[in-house]
């Protein structure tokens, strides 16, 4: 007997869904104490609804073996992970605004690459066997033609169906490649452009970049030092130094190992290119012909022996970029003091524009003290409502989900006419959100253990004041948030009017959630908050 | 009565406030709870365990449902494949349902046990005179003997050999040769399965939202 299937099975996976309702029971309940209600109920029906919803569509992951299903899930999940991690970045950075304008373009470009990484998965699972078919062809030509049994038009025949495959290869690797820069471009707020040079290695490896110190180059040789204006040599030098300054600066920013991930992608289709050249130069060189060098391609070329064109102008591009770098660091070691008698009335005429603005700061600044003291204020009023809630976790999802629920109803009314997704998928996306919500803030309690100069909650079940740090006495539970973490909330409270105020702890993504539902099952939308 | 937005607006009975803090804690939390419909929801999570009978029972029911139609799908590509089928052999396609953990399967393996009858090819009446008596006159041919009472209930046997294929056969009339294996099963099943499968995770889907329903409805 051969080994044919006679039997299929179907079978769900459920532990996942039960662990997940089971964690909504609990969620349910520790919420309910955290409001001081004896009861075993209350208004957490947002964070409960939210995971029993996700837990639903993982159980139905189990089933779906339909891979068209499963990529949809895939796109919302990463949609959902960009948006959130957005989210957190726009908190360091307090460009919430900014954020929320964005949110639609951040889940665009996590939809595409997702899309593009897909694509170039199943490319390479399905093609490997025909790009080796096709290189055993050429090969096998070759070696035809060498003996004299082959003809050359089956050599460059074969040629070409090899460099086709490597071609498409080198296509979807690129395409997978863009995409993934755009992502991570629009979700961390960063200018594309300069991502991609930033990884290009014009400027030599990106971690030498995030080391060169923010000197303002730019300033310096401005005022006409020894370069002076124009378009030579020297000013390139001068746009070439500024242009690594902002880059560095930009990818002090950014996650090393993101950037690694990102720069092996980029190579593979690099590597990839190089592969298509390095058929055309076997071909060259198995006819017998004479090789076409880089020297017809322009004045300076034909330098570099066994380059093709399209090489030659790539290695001519990063030779004059490593130039303008080592010129870059030479002149930056002894940058020249600029002279009283080389400076312009025009350059005059900037320095004061510089100093009036430098006054204009100070002036911003104190006005910034003053709105200190109101935005202070405000933070006081809402951290004694917070302080109410017993369950620390409580108190950072309190906090975060008004933020979240803004962003959350920004989106839904921005996709709401595209209805891409589907009010199914559009559930599991606010759910997976929650979850996430939900995960993090356990997350963040058990990450905070120790110092807390990122911010963080005091983890642990000590109250009192119990615990001591040089100065002050702090109890488990209470929210300690650093510098930056509280201009970022200031300037929140600020950007956003009364969004953090009004919004509520769940009435906001309870109602989103359950309109979601009240859509769907047709019953129209079926909550409002009695203060909105 | 039992409205979600009972559940937020505190219009129902039992409703209190959710409010924390002497001070307009309640109006900072715009969140007022009923205590009727929190106690819903907490039933109806506990109902949407798959360890609750009744929802396991409906689960089982979707499963089943969506195997039957499965197999049927399957059977009829197995009859479009095979060539010639007097014993119509494609009947012995066939599905189960898993007691202990939520699932199935679509098989052509032999019966465990004798449940299953497929009906025999009818015998030809050619006697249609109402005045000749004794019944049919003609003896049966060999052919039809041999399609009526071949031994064994379950024809799975024909369908596996032809699908798994055999090695020769040499009997003491001679060498009978082999069957070449047609996977048939294979091309045609596991696509059936895979539909089926999208259909009871949506059934699903459907099914949890009907009981949250439920329970929320009938506070």
């Amino acid at each position: 007997m051969g080994k044919a299937t006679s039997i299929v099975r179907l079978t769900a996976e459920t532990n996942d869904y039960e662990k997940k309702i089971k964690q909504a029971q609990r969620t349910f309940n520790n919420f309910t104490k955290s409001l001081g209600i004896d009861m075993k109920k209350v208004s957490a029906l947002g964070l409960a609804l939210g995971a029993v919803t996700t837990a639903v569509k993982v159980a139905g992951d189990a089933f779906k073996n339909n891979e068209k299903i499963v990529d949809e899930w895939g796109r919302v999940t990463k949609s959902a992970q960009s948006v959130y991690d957005g989210f957190l970045n726009s908190l360091n950075t307090g460009n919430i605004s900014g954020y929320i304008r964005n949110i639609n373009d951040i889940v665009n470009a996590a939809r595409a690459a997702y899309d593009a990484l897909d694509e170039l998965g199943t490319f390479n699972a399905f093609n490997q066997i025909n790009e080796m078919k096709a290189r055993t062809g050429f090969t096998e030509a070759i070696t035809a033609f060498r003996e004299g049994t082959g003809s050359k038009e089956s050599v460059r025949a074969a040629a070409e169906a090899l460099k086709g495959q490597l071609s498409e290869r080198q296509n979807y690797e690129q395409t997978a490649y863009d995409a993934a820069i755009r992502d991570y471009a629009e979700k961390r707020g960063v200018n594309e452009e300069m991502l991609r040079k930033a990884l290009s290695g014009s400027y030599g490896d990106y971690k030498a970049l995030k080391n060169l110190p923010l000197t303002g180059v730019e300033n310096r040789y401005q005022a006409g030092g020894m370069f002076g204006q124009g378009t030579g040599y020297s000013y390139q030098v001068k746009v070439a130094a500024n242009e690594a300054e902002a880059l560095g600066e930009m990818l002090r920013k950014l996650n090393d190992n993101k950037l690694a991930e990102l720069q092996a992608l980029g190579k593979t289709a690099e590597s990839t290119a190089y592969e298509v050249s390095q058929v055309d130069r076997q071909l060259v060189r198995a006819l017998g012909q004479k090789r076409v060098t880089g020297s017809g391609g322009g004045a300076t070329g034909g330098g570099q022996k066994g380059l093709t064109p399209e090489q030659y102008a790539e290695w001519y591009g990063m030779a004059y970029y490593t130039a303008l770098a080592n010129t870059i660091n030479s002149e930056l070691k002894d940058a020249p003091i600029i002279q009283e008698s080389l400076i312009s009335e025009e350059d005059i005429a900037i320095e004061e524009k510089f100093a009036d603005a430098i006054e204009t700061l100070a002036e911003r600044t104190e006005r910034l003290h003053e709105t200190w003291d109101l935005v202070a204020g405000s933070i006081s009023t809402v951290g004694g409502a917070l302080a109410g809630l017993e369950d620390p976790t409580a108190r950072i999802i309190g906090t975060a989900m008004q933020a979240v629920a803004t962003l959350a109803l920004a989106y839904a009314e921005a996709t709401a006419k595209a209805a891409k997704l589907g009010p199914v998928a559009w559930l599991g996306f606010a759910a997976t959100g929650l979850a996430t919500f939900v995960g993090a803030a356990s997350t963040i309690k058990n990450t905070t253990k120790g110092g807390f100069a990122d911010g963080g909650i005091v983890p642990g079940n000590y109250y009192n004041d119990q615990l001591h740090t040089a100065d002050y006495g702090i109890s488990s539970g209470e929210l300690i948030l650093n510098k930056s973490q509280q201009n970022a909330i200031a300037s929140q409270l600020r950007q956003a009017g009364g969004m953090a105020l009004t919004a509520t702890v769940s009435g906001e993504q309870i109602r989103f959630v359950l309109n979601n539902y009240g859509r769907r099952t047709g019953r129209g939308e079926v909550l409002t908050s009695k203060f909105n | 009565m039992g409205r979600l937005s009972d559940y937020i607006n505190g219009t129902g009975a039992g409703t209190r406030s959710a409010g924390v803090g002497a001070a307009g804690g309640n109006d900072m939390l715009g969140v007022e709870v009923n205590e009727a419909a929190a106690e819903a929801h907490l039933k109806a999570l506990a109902r949407m365990l798959t360890s609750d009978k009744d929802t396991r029972k409906r689960l089982q029911a979707i499963i089943r449902r969506e195997l039957k139609a499965a197999r049927n799908r399957t059977a009829a590509d197995v009859h479009n494949a095979l060539e010639n089928d007097p014993r119509k052999a494609y009947r012995a396609v066939k599905h189960s349902v898993y007691k202990q953990i939520l699932g199935g399967n679509v098989s052509i393996l032999a019966a465990r046990k004798a449940g299953a009858k497929y009906e025999l090819i009818r015998q030809r009446i050619v006697d249609t005179d109402p005045h000749h008596h004794g019944g049919n006159r003609i003896p049966m041919s060999d052919r039809t003997y041999n399609l009526q009472t071949y031994y064994g209930k379950d024809r799975g046997f024909i369908l596996r050999f032809i699908n798994s294929g055999t090695v020769e056969r040499h009997t003491r009339f001679g060498n009978r040769g082999a069957i070449a294996p047609r996977g048939m099963f294979e091309r045609t099943a596991p696509w059936h399965l895979d539909t089926a499968a999208a259909v009871v995770a949506e059934a699903f889907e459907q099914e949890f939202a009907a009981v949250y329903n439920e329970e929320m409805n009938n506070q």
